[in-house]
């Protein structure tokens, strides 16, 4: 009987399963990527109703975050700013109060203006953590978090995106580590604060009437360190008895 | 190393505990719902051909669109901010404002504080800070938030049953109705009230409209406690009860610590009087009734007796009374009953052992009679009061001036007569539902030229009536009530209409100007509120009520001839025999007179002593169902001359012989709401003016058919152990730790583990951040918080409200009556009731025998095998369980997916998302404390919850509930596990503001009573105490303490967080079997 199978096909079985096998893992790399909050969320920049620029706002004119995200520091959310805020600086006869880019605005807000509907600006939501995950803006900003952490740098952003994953790993990052972000309370809305902008000496003094040590004792165990985030950051977490919940019930309940 | 146990021999002649028949009989069923998680389970898996294919298919299909579903993106949502700030909003905090809801019977109000969020209330609670109250609310007052959210509400105008527009009724009727300022042939009924505006508005209403007739009318309030109050107070005071000196209470089928109110915050102020720890000891408690009550649960003693027999029974206390104080006037009003009785056939030594110990008590000692018994009743113990001198320290009365309406029957006779042509319906209930049958009402308002009825739902006034008002729901509208004490309290709207009801003031001010808007009701409210001398309104509309107005008090007269004159005239009934039942028509727990039937969250509280749900059962005892040969859920015809109702009998322990028990207020075949429709019996029909409460010589006929009936007394069971546990004062004063060896834990030998478990409490101040291999992943504990729990069993009378609190806080749906006889139900608080009973058929039969007063009658043969009951002996306790919160949690352990895990402060953490249902953690609790979502009962009604995922979607008929939820909870899908979580999400909202205060500081521990738990902020009776173990001051401390302490379970290791404060009674020593009382689990192995 001769063979029915050439030769070549001995090895094809072989062949078959790893060209799968590598086919499969490329399809699954792929997913394992593209499937996470790093490769959906990041970079997301929707088209707002009204073009608002934050780096001219925040950046150039050095408007405080606070001043239209008002209740940041005493509820759970970073509130929109309600269309009368706007209207306060963009009024009749005030700041480019006929920019064709504010029409939005006016037609909530001025009764005398042509196509006035009365009806709210519907802005696009572009940060959003999932309705089982209760996140609070009130215990990251009152105690050294800054906007600057999951926002990135919005005072540079004409068009603001998706800066940060806003995975729960990421968030476990720092809840596990928080000296990498934490910073004085007055820096909060310094979207460019470095460690450099800090005077060490007052730091220092500061931290030691926060702690029973001296502030001599502070410096000179800190001899030979880097002056950096993580340096501040770990001496404010002390200082300041910075716990973070790692349980699950802290986000989901 | 295994333990050994070596259980004690049990005592012949001690007492057991059981929570329903089939428990104690050891019926099958109840082995089933033992032995497996859910006896139904199997059955659900047992589809045929057609549904498992349609399965796959659905299965298929929705694999299918999941693979579609992942490659969109994700949906466009929108923030949408205001465009003026709101005043006060803080988007995503809650805003609590105050305001005051009548009190359900109409008289007085209940001061509340409601929780809104962005503008939209989802959740009432007591005012603490109101005089009146201590802060606990009702079952009813939780559930009526739903009410507002109501699918079925009325949403428009309605002339003769068809929808029409407002302007249509304002035109058409009400605006010629206005100007012809004529109030002729007019009748206005209303409910009851203590509302100073009504009362100024139907002062001006009987001037715009002169010879306008005004009528009231609430289903449950009888004329006897009216009659006999305006007699001997005058008319328009009222009697205000305060329990907190009374040593000795004799309650004559007064449920005081239920549906019968007598005072402001009597569960609070009898609560203080059981404390062990009061100065003048623990008080005591006699109850005289047919069927069990909360009160009859609480009670040291009880007197089971038929509702009829209650004036014979008052009179020989009444006599007993006289004799012992020596109080001729008393002795006299008393033996115009008594000698007409033949005392022998009630239980004299207990009558005789009572009395005796009242008059010891004399000026802590009073009675309390129920409010829907004769004006005989009444006049009876209100003498017995007086010479018990209850009137002054235990009885204020008050002077609330109410004005004079006209009853129920002299509305039906003034139609009759075509005195009333025109009239408006504007009473709480449904009057043509609810009204004494012989008037015949319902046909009488169909004669009328204009019936006008105004009300929030389409009931069957509204179907008859010729022109349809929406009402407004109470937290719609703007009013004001005094208090039952007399304290001028406001009721401030929280929402504007939800679909343009009218509120009942509104209406008044419509009949007689054209301005009758909310802000026009508002200038009136402020108006009377000057008037009566209140100085700042906004402090008073801040804190809900105003202490600078007072009502005078009222004085005790009465003319004690023409009451010796009624009680002689009394007929006193026969006790009731199978020939001759008599019907008590009782208030429902779940409908009170018929006005919340379609409220889901009542309709499904189990009731607090049956555990019936979605239905009501006519109640009799054992005996009469072994006499009339009669079996739970046998349908059953009851007639009444030409009156006939059907309803399902329930065998109900410690019930009253021959008689019955049937609540009213089910619509029946009637209703068409969504949680209403076809749920119970309709027995108004028995209910007539010459007998409102309770109807003699009822012949009864069984129809052959059963009715199922949704019980839930056997789902989640302990297996007789000793959970509930209960002592007396000797014991406490014997062994003040008795309550901890108790059951098990009397004889179980040490727990000799090497692992000792975590040790929460030993934490110290973490030094800076953890570094390490495993840096963040250890098991860290707080150090400054670690929460705990106890709840008192020695004031908590079972009454539901921690467990409808607790669905309103935390989003729990309601599953329907089939899913809850499959033993499905959601409720996070679970409320067991207990009854002890005597064990062996010595004791019962003889003690049984003992007050058997039907003569010629045995006792009925006990059937082999079958435990017998001895109804006279019987005793009730509630424990309410829910996740004890264990530190050692052996539901943690068994989760494959580390859904349920521990926190640091001390919680049995459940994530819903992650949650994949495998529910090994129920299987693994001890406490049965875990519920299981086998639908989506959030997302679909009831009759659509076996829907497939592709069906069409729910339809509107769950939108509007759903403005209810609380935000910070989520609403969990079909296929996890939820349970009690002790509120996480106010303990995280208090920990989130401590550390928002403390800044750049250290000092992060939440303040000491900064928050508290729903189910603790409901309790009336204050029996939960939930609290930081970390914080010396918090009260937590002193309950754990407490040498009444004791742990559910203690023997198997699971360290609860949740423990229990034994019950303790206080039973007279002389009382005939007063060495049972309370021992129940004293001698329990």
């Amino acid at each position: 009987m001769g063979n029915i199978f050439p030769r070549w096909t001995n090895l094809l079985a072989i062949k078959i399963l790893v060209c799968l096998g590598a086919l499969g893992t490329c399809a699954m790399a792929v997913a394992w990527y593209s499937w996470t909050p790093k490769y959906t969320r990041v970079g997301y920049m929707p088209q707002q109703p009204i073009p608002f620029d934050h780096s001219l706002h925040a950046g150039q004119l050095g408007m405080d975050c606070r001043y239209c995200h008002s209740h940041v520091e005493n509820s759970p959310h970073s509130n929109i700013p309600a269309a009368q805020v706007c209207w306060s600086c963009h009024g009749p006869g005030k700041v480019k109060s006929d920019s064709p880019k504010l029409e939005p605005l006016r037609q909530a807000m001025d009764p005398n203006h042509e196509g006035y509907t009365g009806q709210p600006i519907q802005w696009v939501q572009l940060h959003k953590v999932p309705d089982y995950a209760h996140f609070t803006h009130e215990a990251h900003v009152n105690r050294g978090v800054s906007c600057v952490e999951c926002h990135g740098r919005v005072d540079e952003m004409p068009v603001v995106y998706h800066a940060k994953p806003l995975s729960m790993s990421w968030c476990l990052d720092c809840h596990r580590s928080p000296e990498k972000v934490l910073r004085p309370l007055d820096q909060i809305t310094n979207l460019d604060w470095k460690a450099e902008d800090l005077d060490p000496d007052a730091f220092y003094a500061y931290v030691a009437g926060k702690t029973s040590a001296s502030a001599e004792d502070l410096k000179k165990a800190d001899a030979g360190k880097a002056w950096s985030r993580e340096l501040i950051g770990a001496h404010l977490q002390k200082a300041w008895g910075v716990h973070p919940p790692q349980d699950c019930a802290a986000c989901h309940h | 190393m295994k333990r050994k146990w070596h259980h004690p021999a049990e005592e012949a002649s001690s007492r057991i505990h059981w929570r329903s028949l089939g428990e104690l009989e050891g019926s099958t069923e109840f082995r089933g719902w033992l032995e497996r998680e859910f006896p139904q389970g199997a059955q659900e898996l047992e589809l045929d051909e057609t549904s498992r294919r349609s399965f796959m298919k659905l299965m298929g299909a929705s694999t299918a669109l999941a693979g579609f579903g992942v490659a969109c993106s994700r949906p466009l949502e929108h923030l949408v901010p205001y465009n003026e700030h709101v005043e006060w909003i803080i988007p995503g905090k809650a805003l609590y404002y105050s305001t005051a809801k009548p009190r359900l019977g109409g008289l007085g109000c209940d001061p509340l504080v409601v929780t809104t969020h962005e503008g939209r209330p989802t959740k009432v609670d007591g005012n603490r800070l109101h005089p009146a109250t201590s802060g606990g609310s009702t079952a009813f007052t939780q559930a009526s938030i739903l009410d507002l959210y109501d699918q079925d509400r009325s949403k428009g105008y309605r002339k003769g049953g068809k929808e029409t527009a407002a302007r249509d009724f304002e035109e058409t009727f009400l605006k010629p109705f206005r100007e012809a300022k004529s109030g002729a042939k007019v009748g206005v009924l209303l409910s009851d009230s203590t509302s100073p505006t009504r009362k100024s508005l139907l002062a001006d209403l009987a001037q715009a409209l002169p010879g306008v007739r005004v009528f009231s009318h609430e289903a449950l309030a009888s004329s006897g406690a009216k009659t006999a109050s305006a007699a001997l107070y005058g008319e328009g005071v009222l009697p205000v009860v305060n329990l907190k000196g009374a040593d000795r209470i004799l309650s004559l089928d007064c449920d005081f610590l239920g549906y019968d109110p007598v005072g402001e915050d009597p569960i609070r102020e009898f609560a203080s009087t059981r404390d062990p720890e009061r100065a003048e000891g623990v008080g005591r408690l006699y109850t005289v009734e047919a069927a069990f009550t909360e009160t009859g649960g609480m009670a040291d003693h009880r007197y089971r007796i038929a509702s009829s027999q209650i004036l014979p029974v008052t009179a020989l206390v009444a006599k007993e009374l006289g004799a012992l104080l020596g109080d001729a006037a008393l002795t006299g009003l008393a033996d115009a009953v008594a000698s007409r009785l033949v005392p022998a056939v009630y239980n004299l030594p207990w009558i005789k052992e009572c009395a005796a110990d009242l008059a010891a008590s004399k000026g802590k000692a009073i009675l309390l009679a129920g409010r829907r018994h004769s004006a005989e009743v009444h006049f009876l113990v209100a003498a017995a009061n007086r010479a018990l001198g209850a009137y002054g320290p235990l009885i204020s009365l008050v002077d609330h001036a109410l004005p004079a309406l006209e009853s129920i029957e002299a509305l039906s006779s003034a139609i009759d007569k075509k005195e009333i042509e025109t009239l408006f319906v504007l009473n709480e209930g449904d009057v043509a539902f609810d009204a004494p049958s012989n008037l015949g009402i319902g046909g009488k308002l169909k004669g009328l030229k204009d019936l006008v009825h105004l009300g929030c739902s389409l009931n069957e006034t509204a179907k008859i009536a010729t022109w349809h008002v929406p009402g407004a729901h109470y937290l719609e509208a703007w009013g004001d009530h005094f208090s039952l004490s007399g304290v001028y309290s406001v009721q401030q709207p929280m929402i504007d209409p939800l679909w343009g009801g009218v509120s009942v003031d509104r209406f008044l001010l419509s009949l007689m100007q054209e301005d009758a808007s909310s802000a026009a009701l508002l200038a009136k409210v402020k108006a009377t509120y000057a008037a009566l001398g209140g100085k700042d309104w906004v402090a008073t509309l801040r804190d809900g009520y105003a202490p600078d107005v007072k009502l005078p008090a009222g004085t005790l007269s009465g003319d004690p001839a023409a009451e010796t004159a009624a009680l002689a005239k009394a007929a006193i009934p026969d006790f009731p025999h199978p020939e001759g039942l008599e019907v008590a028509l009782t208030v429902s727990s779940s409908v009170y007179d018929g006005r919340f039937v379609n409220n889901g969250w009542l309709q499904e509280a189990p009731d607090p002593i049956t555990k019936l749900t979605w239905d009501n059962a006519a109640l009799i005892s054992f005996a009469t169902a072994a006499e009339l040969g009669l079996e739970d859920g046998d349908l059953v015809e009851f007639l009444a001359g030409d009156r006939k109702v059907q309803a399902p009998v329930l065998r109900s322990p410690g019930h009253a012989d021959f008689a019955v028990s049937l609540a009213v207020g089910y619509y029946g075949d009637l209703a068409t709401g969504t949680a209403s429709k076809g749920v119970g019996f309709n027995a108004y029909p028995l209910l007539t003016t010459a007998q409102p409460y309770v109807v003699t010589g009822v012949l009864h006929r069984k129809l052959g058919s059963k009715h199922p009936l949704a019980l839930t007394a056997e789902h989640y069971s302990m297996e007789g152990r000793a959970i509930a546990r209960e002592g007396t004062v000797e014991m406490l004063k014997k062994d003040p730790t008795f309550a901890q060896y108790q059951g098990m834990d009397s004889h179980i030998p040490e727990n000799q583990s090497l692992y000792k478990g975590v040790d929460y409490m030993g934490a110290k101040v973490p030094e800076g951040p953890i570094v390490g291999t495993l840096a963040g992943h250890e098991f860290r504990v707080d150090p400054h918080h670690q929460w705990a729990m106890t709840v008192d069993l020695n004031t908590c009378t079972g009454c539901n409200a921690c467990v409808i609190a607790c669905q309103a806080e935390n989003n729990i749906p309601i599953v329907g009556k089939q899913q809850v006889i499959n033993g499905r139900e959601m409720h996070w608080v679970r409320m067991d009731r207990y009854f002890t009973s005597p064990k062996d058929k010595e004791t019962v039969a003889e003690l049984g025998n003992v007050f058997d007063y039907i003569a010629g009658k045995e006792k009925t043969k006990i059937e082999p095998g079958r435990r017998p009951v001895d109804d006279d002996q019987i005793e009730m306790i509630a424990q309410p369980v829910s996740c004890q919160q264990c530190e050692s949690a052996p539901c943690e352990t068994v989760c494959p997916v580390n859904a349920t895990t521990h926190t640091s402060d001390g919680l049995n953490s459940m994530t819903y998302n992650r949650c994949i249902g495998t529910r090994y953690c129920a299987n693994n609790c001890p406490y049965k404390a875990r519920r299981f979502n086998y639908y989506d009962y959030n997302k679909r009604p009831l009759d659509q919850l076996e829907l497939g995922p592709l069906a069409p979607a729910a339809g509107n008929a769950t939108t509007t509930q759903r403005l209810q939820k609380n935000p910070n909870v989520t609403v969990r899908m079909r296929g996890v596990i939820e349970k009690c979580t002790y509120c996480v999400q106010r303990i995280n909202a208090a920990k989130i503001a401590a550390k928002a205060a403390a800044r750049d500081s250290a000092d992060v521990q939440v303040k000491t009573g900064s928050f508290s738990v729903a189910c603790q902020d409901v309790c009336g009776a204050g029996a939960i105490t939930f609290g930081n173990l970390k914080d010396p001051n918090d009260k937590i401390n002193a309950a754990k303490k407490n040498p009444r302490n004791y742990d559910l379970l203690k023997y198997i290791g699971t360290r609860p967080r949740t423990s229990y404060l034994a019950r303790i009674k206080n039973p007279n020593p002389k009382m005939p079997g007063a060495e049972l009382v309370g021992t129940v689990t004293s001698q329990m192995h």
